[in-house]
């Protein structure tokens, strides 16, 4: 996790902060219309596609989920920089 | 009950800090009628509902307003505020840290 091109962090966290956001969108819609095929399929190809970005991140840039550290000598999840602060997001 | 992930909804890097707008900002999440206080309600009252769905949303509208005051969410208003609340809470947290 040493030598971590910064842009390439950034640029991969925001693809998957927009489709993050798509599907809890999509989570609410599904909530109050539990039988929307259209719906669901969008839910099924969107929750795909994350999780690959999200599994990509998580090798390459650090955990985004207490069960993705996949570092065996440290513990990464309190690592700097934090989310809320300019540098972590 | 709750998995949270590492990150943002959205990015936020603010530019120039203003801690009489962040004093606004805060207040919309943990003054009167916040977006904690919206949390707390719905969390609270989603065990009495009768439909399925109505538990649902206010499960998952309530953890989002609850996430540790890193973003909210106002869904009953259903208008551009929608996207605009999410962010409040990391903004201020920014302009005061800076």
């Amino acid at each position: 996790m040493n030598n971590v091109n910064i842009s390439e962090r950034d640029a991969l966290l925001k693809k998957i902060q927009a489709m993050d956001f798509a599907l809890y969108e999509t989570v609410l819609y599904l909530d109050g219309h539990p039988d929307n095929k259209k719906a669901l399929e969008y839910y099924r190809e969107h929750r795909d596609a994350l999780k690959e970005l999200k599994d990509e991140y998580s090798r390459k840039f650090g955990p985004l989920t207490i069960y993705d550290n996949y570092d065996n000598d440290t513990w990464r999840w309190v690592d700097k920089p934090w989310p809320w602060e300019k540098e972590g997001n | 009950m709750w998995m949270y992930d590492r990150k943002l909804q959205y990015p936020v890097k603010i530019k120039n800090p203003n801690a009489n707008y962040a004093k606004i900002i805060i207040s919309q999440l943990g003054g009167p009628d916040g977006e904690l206080a919206a949390s707390m309600r719905y969390l609270n009252q989603r065990y009495s509902m009768p439909y399925k769905e109505v538990v649902g949303i206010l499960t998952d509208v309530g953890i989002e307003d609850k996430n540790c005051a890193y973003y909210l969410r106002k869904y009953d208003s259903m208008t551009t505020e929608i996207l605009l609340c999410p962010i409040l809470c990391e903004i201020s947290a920014q302009i005061f840290a800076s």
